[in-house]
């Protein structure tokens, strides 16, 4: 080929093909200033949108522990696992190969999750972009699953509120929503405390979500909530909920409630109530099977409503009636206010007129007679407690019940705590007061009163009663620790060294002898209270109640027990009582509390045999509380399944004869001319 | 002042020249070569490098396991692109004409082969054939096979272009043939690029303006008539959709919108180099042809233009040693790669930066190219040899 020299029209064209792609160089340089300056900014905020996840970094929940560090409410660790369905393919070629990884996948997942074949395929090729295959999987088959190293497969932690002890102290712990937020008890009310606060986590990630190494990275740390130690003592609440489920079975009653306080800070050593439920499935049905199918066949709203019933907490949240127990609150005031005096000699003429209104004794038509301040308490006389009512005054009764702080919450650290119901001071009037005197026509609720009658084993110092013992922090460090509160003073010491003296002798001597345990000083009162219904009181059912203070000469617990519609026993001293003794009883072991024998109960135990004490003219309920104390039995002749209103007319054997221990001692009785029910009097001991 | 230098280097390369010289050719002087063309070829591809591993390193774990598969990969065809550099920069560009017809049959079978087994098909266009060890894009050999043929048809007889019959008859039918294959394929944008190719080598080997008018008179009033016409609101409104991406930002516009996303997200001076998060699985292979979005996003505007700056330059130095060329074959080889390389820049940047429909156009020595990478090489191998054919001015007339 012969060279053949360029022309200078070529040349032209070449100047002009360079200015040509110079212009749309330029035209290009524009553009893109165009789109990453100008439109920059927005194009960089989508692109941020898309790389960047916002997580959550969970806080770990605090622990709940008893007072000696036992975990009643822990988080447990459980892994969630996902699947992205589109990457389950894997980089398979061809359908074929794409089958074969699915395949493979599915049966690796079913058999490490112990699922169905088909059911996980199924949901291995949703077409959905994200969903969850399995939760609630433990720690070591999310470690098998991991380490398959299966495509697509994401695996997430999730905290578990978990109760290592299951169906224990649930009224008073609570519960938590799936969320991992108090719903119930303390869980509720030291939720914040609890719940630590959540971190966050904003980092840049790929497209399938993985973190890179490089990028916008900010992590705000969770900060783990805080452990609550109670006051709660695991060996206590477990002796009371063992009895009181024993007390529910042997009483029939509907229900049956305790609570155990410290007096000396009226901390909560144990709350109880049957049923508990369980707390870590709080909306599954409690009691019997029928109980059971009866909830199966309830509507939705039912079972909202049933769930609100078996999940309130009985002793914080309801009032009851608290009958006789109220007795000593009056006698207190009394003494107190110094109206009287324990020596002081009463007459009790079987009623009493207030207003034109006859207000019978429960003795009515007998009469206690003379008695003193203290054996009046004994006798649960009524209208003893009227006449210290009416010396005392509305005003100054009123002053009394404030002392005691029944007139407001006791502002414990649960959620929902409920008004006592009193009568209205400026309605009650003369027989309002005199009725309230023994405990009639008032419902407070058992936290208050057990914290009012704790004063009494604490010279008088009114504590606020309470739950939490300290805070720690996740690593165990104290963050806070509880001081007791004193909230009022009830009472002078000297009125509550008198007081604490006649509630021993309730025990010792009264009608609460079936409280009585050998070797040990006890005081206490036992209270029988019909329950409102409709307006009027229930004639079948009633509130069995003791409240007890042990061991008297150095009170280290103050104990309620309620016992809520019992049938074939009535009273609180065959009821409540005998189940408070054996609580007592297997507390004072625990607290390593030891007996110490007077020389009568040596004498008693060294013999086999006992002396028959008197029981004519008696209540039936006092008649048995006594014989409770001698360790004899009885049975009424002719048996007899309500005797709410007898009196013992004779026994046998006769008073004074020696029999062996645990003898049933028969009863003869004359029923009681027929009380007015309505009326809601006092049937007590 | 030069004369003693240049001297000495003739009297070197006239010894060297004696010795291979043919006993057809005519024995070849060389001068001082056009180093800034060595210099921005090789700083390109070095760039190239980098950026390939940058852009590819985290896609090449995701899918291989392996972060250096691509960069192993570009640094193999680049290497031997630089082999094929260093022989073409010593091998006299007149002795390819003689293969030119050989050239342009090997470009149009392997058009053919496409049609054959050896066809890969990938998303429903067969544009490789598959040889097993590596694979060929035919429709990026034939451009290089056209530039040499059309060079060799005009300077063989530069009149054939003001004529029809042995003339724009030919060079259309060659032109549209590798068009019509190309399109068959398909691959609508690298058959525009070959027929703007075709143009463009018929314009420097001297069409008559009359010609190139008419043709661009051509498309503005086709383009006239279309907007004018009845459906022409409707159509505009069609063109607009195409041109943007985020009306289906996950479906065809995907490549496209994570493309400006990365651009964006370099703003002016970018988030450094290695810095990518567009790259780390959203920008579908990130090495390859949308390698300039990963660069914005890196290096920013700033980045860019120099880069641009660097291609226009390079551009520049083809574009000057095609008018200085000896003859007006080293004229159309040289201006004919000017125009390859400025196409493939200009429709690459249109495409990252959404100003042209999403297509697959490779950036010339930096994106990961394949045994495209040889051809562009080469191409810039010839241009460097005529560049040392060059007579310095001060030796004019010698």
């Amino acid at each position: 080929m012969k060279a053949i020299a360029t022309t200078h029209k070529n040349r032209t064209r070449l100047i002009f093909v360079f200015l040509v792609i110079c212009a749309c160089m330029l035209a290009l340089a524009v553009r893109l200033g165009y789109q990453m300056l100008i439109r920059g900014d927005e194009y960089a905020q989508r692109a941020t949108r898309q790389q960047t996840r916002d997580s959550v970094v969970l806080a770990t929940r605090g622990s709940i522990l008893d007072r000696n560090g036992s975990e009643l409410a822990i988080s447990a660790t459980t892994n969630t696992i996902w699947v992205r369905p589109d990457s389950v393919k894997g980089n398979g070629k061809n359908d074929e190969e794409i089958q074969l990884n699915i395949y493979t996948e599915a049966n690796t997942l079913a058999n490490l999750l112990h699922m169905d074949y088909e059911e996980v395929r199924s949901i291995i090729t949703s077409d959905r972009k994200l969903l969850k295959v399995a939760k609630n999987v433990d720690k070591e088959d999310a470690e098998k699953i991991r380490a398959a190293k299966l495509a697509g497969i994401e695996i997430v932690e999730d905290a578990k509120r978990y109760y290592p002890l299951g169906i224990f102290a649930s009224h008073v712990i609570g519960t938590t929503t799936d969320d991992n937020v108090g719903l119930l008890g303390l869980e509720n009310y030291y939720n914040r405390y609890l719940a630590g606060i959540n971190g966050r986590e904003i980092s840049s990630k790929d497209s399938r979500s993985n973190a890179i190494t490089y990028g916008t990275s900010k992590f705000y740390g969770a900060q783990d909530g805080y452990t609550l130690v109670t006051t709660i003592d695991e060996n206590i609440q477990y002796i009371v909920e063992r009895h009181i489920a024993e007390c529910k079975e042997t009483t029939k009653g509907k229900r049956v409630m305790c609570l155990v306080m410290e007096p000396k800070t009226a901390s909560v050593l144990a709350m109880a109530q049957t049923d508990e439920y369980d707390p870590n499935d709080p909306r599954s049905p409690v009691g019997t099977e029928e109980d059971k199918a009866a909830f199966e066949e309830m509507t939705d709203a039912e079972k909202v409503n049933y769930w609100n019933t078996i999940w309130r907490n009985f002793c914080i949240t309801d009032t009851y009636e608290p009958g006789s127990t109220f007795k000593l609150i009056t006698t207190s005031i009394a003494l107190d206010k110094g109206v009287t005096y324990p020596e002081e000699t009463f007459y009790c003429n079987s009623a009493i007129t207030v207003a034109g209104q006859k207000l019978k004794c429960w003795y009515y038509p007998r009469s206690h007679g003379q008695e003193t301040l203290v054996t009046a308490v004994e006798n649960s006389c009524n209208p003893v407690m009227v006449q210290l009512a009416q010396r005392l005054g509305l005003t100054r009764y009123y002053e009394g019940l404030d002392s005691f702080a029944l007139t407001e919450r006791t502002g414990i650290d649960y959620p929902g705590e409920s008004f006592n119901i009193l009568q209205n001071k400026s309605t009650a009037g003369p027989v309002g007061l005199a009725t309230m005197a023994y405990g009639q026509g008032i419902a407070v609720t058992p936290i208050s009163l057990v914290t009012a009658i704790s004063s009494i084993a604490n010279e008088g110092k009114l504590m606020k009663p309470h739950f939490i013992k300290e805070l720690r922090d996740s690593e165990g460090n104290l963050v806070d620790e509880y001081q007791p509160v004193i909230r009022n003073i009830s009472m002078s010491a000297q009125t509550a060294a008198d007081m604490l003296k006649i509630m021993e002798d309730v025990v010792g001597e009264g009608g609460g002898g079936t409280a009585k345990i050998a070797g040990y000083r006890i005081g206490g009162k036992t209270g029988t209270a019909q329950k409102p219904e409709g307006g009027g009181y229930s004639k079948t059912d009633v509130y069995g109640s003791f409240i007890g203070i042990a061991p008297i000469d150095d009170p280290k617990f103050a104990i309620l027990v309620v016992v809520d519609s019992p049938r074939g026993v009535l009273y609180g001293s065959q009821t409540a009582a005998p189940c408070a003794r054996e609580i007592m009883k297997e507390i004072f072991t625990y607290m390593g509390i030891e007996p110490n024998y007077t020389e009568e109960e040596l004498e008693a135990i060294g013999k086999s045999k006992v002396e028959v004490p008197d029981l004519t003219g008696r209540s039936a309920e006092n008649a048995i509380g006594v014989l409770g104390g001698k360790y004899l039995g009885y049975t009424f002749a002719p048996a007899i399944e309500d005797y709410k209103n007898l009196i013992v007319t004779d026994q046998y054997p006769k008073p004074g004869t020696e029999v062996t221990k645990g003898t049933k001692v028969t009863i003869y009785y004359e029923t009681e001319p027929g009380e007015d029910e309505d009326s809601g009097e006092d049937v007590e001991d | 002042m030069t004369s003693e230098g240049s001297r000495l280097l003739s009297t070197t390369d006239m010894a060297r020249k004696t010795k291979t010289e043919g006993p057809k050719l005519k024995p070849r002087k060389y001068y001082e070569p056009e180093f800034l063309i060595l210099a921005l070829t090789l700083l390109l591809t070095l760039f190239g490098l980098v950026m390939v591993f940058s852009a590819s390193y985290y896609y090449a774990i995701s899918k291989t396991g392996n972060p250096y598969t691509f960069l192993i990969n570009d640094m193999m065809w680049k290497l031997l692109g630089w082999v094929v550099f260093a022989f073409l920069t010593h091998f006299d560009y007149h002795r390819i004409a003689k293969y030119s017809f050989i050239v342009l049959a090997v470009g149009f079978v392997l058009l053919g082969l496409i049609f054959t087994p050896l066809g890969k098909t990938i998303n429903n266009a067969t544009r490789w054939l598959d040889f097993k060890i590596f694979t060929v894009m035919p429709g990026e050999v034939i451009k290089t096979c056209l530039i040499l043929f059309l060079a060799y048809f005009y300077a063989k007889d530069p009149s054939r272009i003001k004529r029809w019959k042995d003339g724009h008859f030919v060079v259309l039918a060659i032109g549209g043939a590798a068009f019509l294959l190309i399109l068959a394929q398909p691959n609508l944008s690298t058959a525009g690029l070959v027929l703007l190719l075709v143009l463009g080598m018929m314009l420097l080997a001297g069409l008559a303006w009359g010609w190139i008018i008419a043709m661009g008179a051509l498309g503005v009033g086709a383009f006239t008539i279309v907007v004018l016409s009845p459906k022409g609101a409707y159509m505009m409104e069609r063109i607009q959709t195409f041109f943007d991406p985020f009306k289906d930002a996950l479906g065809s516009g995907y490549q496209v919108v994570q493309s400006l996303l990365a651009l964006g997200s370099g703003g002016l001076l970018g988030v450094g180099l290695g810095q990518s998060i567009q790259k780390t699985l959203y920008l579908p292979e990130p090495q390859s042809d949308f390698i300039l979005a990963i660069i914005g996003e890196e290096l920013g505007y700033v980045g860019l233009i120099v880069l641009m700056c660097v291609y226009m330059l390079l551009i520049w130095r083809c574009i000057k040693t095609a008018i200085k060329a000896p003859d007006i074959y080293g004229t159309l080889l040289a201006g004919g790669v000017a125009l390859h390389l400025g196409l493939q820049v200009v429709l690459n940047i249109a495409v990252v930066s959404a100003s042209f429909f999403p297509t697959g156009v490779v950036l010339p020595f930096v994106s990961l190219g394949g045994n495209a990478t040889i051809l562009y090489l080469a191409e810039m191998g010839v241009v460097f040899n005529i560049s040392r054919q060059i007579r310095p001015p001060e030796e004019e007339g010698v």
